[in-house]
């Protein structure tokens, strides 16, 4: 039997449906990119009522006012003096950030040292900057085993909120452990407690806000940039950041570098919720 | 006489198009891949603001993985009254309100309706709201009583992953 011939579809007309649809996605689309700050809204932990309370020092206050204006209650760090910066302008922000970050950095105290109270000489204890310190494996394992006795200790008299506290505490440590062998020497780290607080009013303007925002995050990055050099990586911490956005997936230990030095220069924001 | 002599009529030579809808299908591929349309236009004017150093959320809107709140004064001209109001814009409502405007009391309900709406691959990713980012597009004026509004009603429903967003002017 003869075969038939498959009739052929005309296909003239498959350009003008690719064309509408190219021109809906074309209408739709916005190329303009969401860029943004994400940080954490604290949740509300039991903590045990014998903790410390924070230093002076270990704050970097930020203040705005409904006026608009800026004034940095932390000691007038720019200058090491005493008293409140007013009218600050904004773009000198990051600049005393990075000073008040620094200042202690070439001078610091081994942990088991200053838990014992015996600063050295060379440092002076009512400083208004934060102490950094050195923090070696083999102590960061009898933290550790300390821990884990206060955790036994709290679990006997059935105090769950210090087991939890001290349980966290005991991962702290050891994260600290690993973050030592990848950084290869002990761990240089400003105080846990060290933070920028921000301290806004109800009326600020959300512009003067995120200003500050802006601020911390281009201190965070040139200290994180500058750590890069010292410890000879050959792309800067904004470099790494990029190439771990684009890369899918991402190379490990471009990944571990980030996470050191976020650990190395931590973004801690306290942002105060004014009187509404 | 010459060999090369002309046929007597020439018209234009017709260009091949059938490789037309491979070029077209290439772009519609392009834009098809790289766009992420916006559920809802905002009801509220939203002048933005400047900022370096800020985080891309590209990554975030491909996963589904952010939530937008508009925060700023009614496009509607007639809404805004002499006390310079702020109300926020919210997509996606359950019982949305007439003119789109909303107030914070209204952030915790929506986000956890937005939260049981997304794609299930999304939420088997993040079974838990805390990690969908809330994105707080304000604008430059606004007062930041407002946005700390929006944060005690996100926290109340354990949604603590907040974006404050900028425009980006970074020189790098």
């Amino acid at each position: 039997m003869a075969q038939r011939d498959v009739p052929e579809v005309n296909a003239g007309s498959m350009a003008d449906i690719a064309f509408l649809l190219l021109i809906f996605f074309l209408v739709t689309t916005t190329m303009d990119k969401d860029t943004a700050y994400i940080r954490q809204i604290p949740k509300e932990i039991e903590l045990p009522d014998d903790l410390p309370e924070v230093a002076p020092r270990n704050m970097f206050r930020i203040k705005a006012n409904k006026n608009n204006s800026i004034s940095i209650a932390s000691r007038k760090v720019a200058e090491r003096g005493g008293g409140i910066l007013k009218d600050v302008e904004p773009e000198k922000i990051s600049d005393s950030i990075i000073v008040w970050y620094e200042a202690n950095r070439s001078t610091p105290i081994d942990a088991e040292a200053l838990e014992k109270g015996n600063l050295p000489t060379n440092i002076n204890a009512q400083t208004v900057f934060p102490f950094y310190v050195t923090w070696s494996k083999k102590y960061l394992t009898a933290k550790w085993d300390q821990a884990e006795e206060k955790i036994e200790e709290a679990e006997k008299v059935g105090d769950l909120i210090a087991a939890k506290y001290y349980k966290a505490k005991q991962n702290e440590y050891e994260k600290r452990q690993k973050y030592v062998d990848f950084y290869g020497k002990p761990l240089l780290l400003i105080e846990a407690q060290a933070h920028v607080k921000i301290e806004v009013q109800a009326k600020t303007a959300y512009w003067i806000f995120a200003k500050i925002h802006s601020e911390i995050e281009e201190a965070l990055h040139q200290l994180r940039n500058k750590e890069c050099k010292a410890l000879g990586y050959s792309e800067s911490y904004d470099e790494l950041k990029r190439k771990v956005l684009l890369e899918n997936p991402p190379k490990e230990s471009d990944v571990q570098k980030i996470a050191l030095l976020e650990y190395l220069f931590p973004s801690n924001i306290v942002e105060v919720k004014p009187n509404l | 006489m010459s060999k090369f002599k002309k046929d007597g009529r020439s018209g234009a030579p017709g260009v091949n198009t059938s490789s037309l809808p491979d070029i077209v299908f290439m772009l519609l591929f392009f834009f098809m891949v790289a766009t992420t349309s916006k559920e809802n236009d905002p009801t509220v004017e939203v002048r933005k603001t400047k900022g370096v150093k800020t985080t891309d959320l590209t990554p975030y809107k491909q996963r589904s993985e952010v939530d937008f709140i508009y925060l700023g004064r009614p496009m509607n001209k007639e809404r805004r009254g002499a006390d310079d109001e702020y109300f926020l814009s919210l997509d996606n409502v359950v019982m949305p309100s007439k003119d789109g405007l909303y107030n914070a009391n209204h952030v915790g309900a929506w986000k956890k309706d937005k939260f049981d709406q997304k794609p299930s691959r999304t939420r088997e990713a993040n079974p838990k709201v805390a990690s969908i980012l809330t994105c707080i597009k304000a604008d430059k004026d606004a007062p930041t009583g407002e946005i700390f509004k929006i944060r005690d009603a996100l926290k109340n429903v354990e949604a603590y992953a907040v974006a404050y967003a900028v425009s980006d002017n970074s020189t790098n």
